[in-house]
């Protein structure tokens, strides 16, 4: 198991991607990492902005690969939050009605094969799991 | 991101490149709002440039498309691909507005 630990800021969301990309390239040389560079920014974000209103903190992303799959687990000492129970948005709506955000955690979860979140002691362990998909040509 | 807005035939043109992520998105609804504010009505969204696209990214698309909406006007994207094209299919922004597959469709539209 490999983990990276910073400052909850958008500073060292560089890092993280870098940290998880390259775990997932061990495991699919070719795949295009674009959607999940997206996920996790998603998932990263909402940390960032939100897991600690009163100071600072960090983030810990643990990854390792498991029989093909990438189990990725984002870790802080933030407010209780779980983002699995966000609310999915409202996809049907028009562009008066549609409300702006909650799409975050909607595309993160489109992209993880799971998405387990636990609240252990005083921190926030959300456990994914990446499958690469097949390459596609070109 | 980069980001390049003119008028061309009548239509206010944004071609957007590089990545739409939450430190880069703020930027293109604000320069989007001074065109809107100037009274431009019909804009298209060229995002053949552009690679990467987060929530945040959509986020700015669809305030600035409310806005749009609000005074009339219209709003089209164009050159979707990669993972540009299935965060707007994920997200149904491919149903909410119109998809063009070039810059010339989307300015004869």
């Amino acid at each position: 198991m490999d983990s990276l630990r910073l400052p909850a800021t958008l500073s060292s969301l560089p890092g993280f991607r870098d940290h998880v990309c390259s775990a997932v390239l061990g495991l699919a040389p070719d795949v295009d990492t674009g959607m999940l560079e997206m996920a996790l920014e998603e998932l990263l974000v909402n940390v960032v902005n939100y897991a600690y209103p009163e100071g600072s903190g960090d983030i810990e992303v643990e990854t390792e690969a498991r029989g093909g799959a990438l189990r990725i687990a984002i870790i802080d000492a933030g407010l209780a939050y779980d983002p699995t129970e966000t609310t999915p948005p409202d996809l049907e709506a028009g562009i008066e009605d549609r409300p702006i955000g909650g799409l975050g955690v909607f595309l993160a979860k489109k992209v993880f094969a799971s998405m387990i979140y636990r609240r252990d002691e005083d921190k926030n362990i959300l456990e994914l799991s990446y499958a690469p998909p097949p390459s596609a040509p070109g | 991101m980069k980001l390049n807005v003119e008028a061309i035939q009548g239509k206010v043109v944004a071609k957007v490149g590089g990545s739409m992520d939450t430190v880069a998105a703020p930027s293109f609804q604000k320069e989007l709002e001074t065109w809107i504010a100037k009274g431009d009505k019909a804009f298209v969204v060229d995002v053949s440039e552009l690679e990467y696209i987060t929530s945040a990214g959509l986020r700015s698309i669809l305030a600035v498309a409310k806005k749009i909406k609000a005074d009339q006007g219209t709003i089209s994207f164009c050159g979707l691909d990669g993972m540009v094209k299935e965060v707007f299919e994920m997200s149904f922004f491919t149903q909410m507005f119109p998809i063009h597959g070039t810059l010339d469709e989307a300015l004869g539209s």
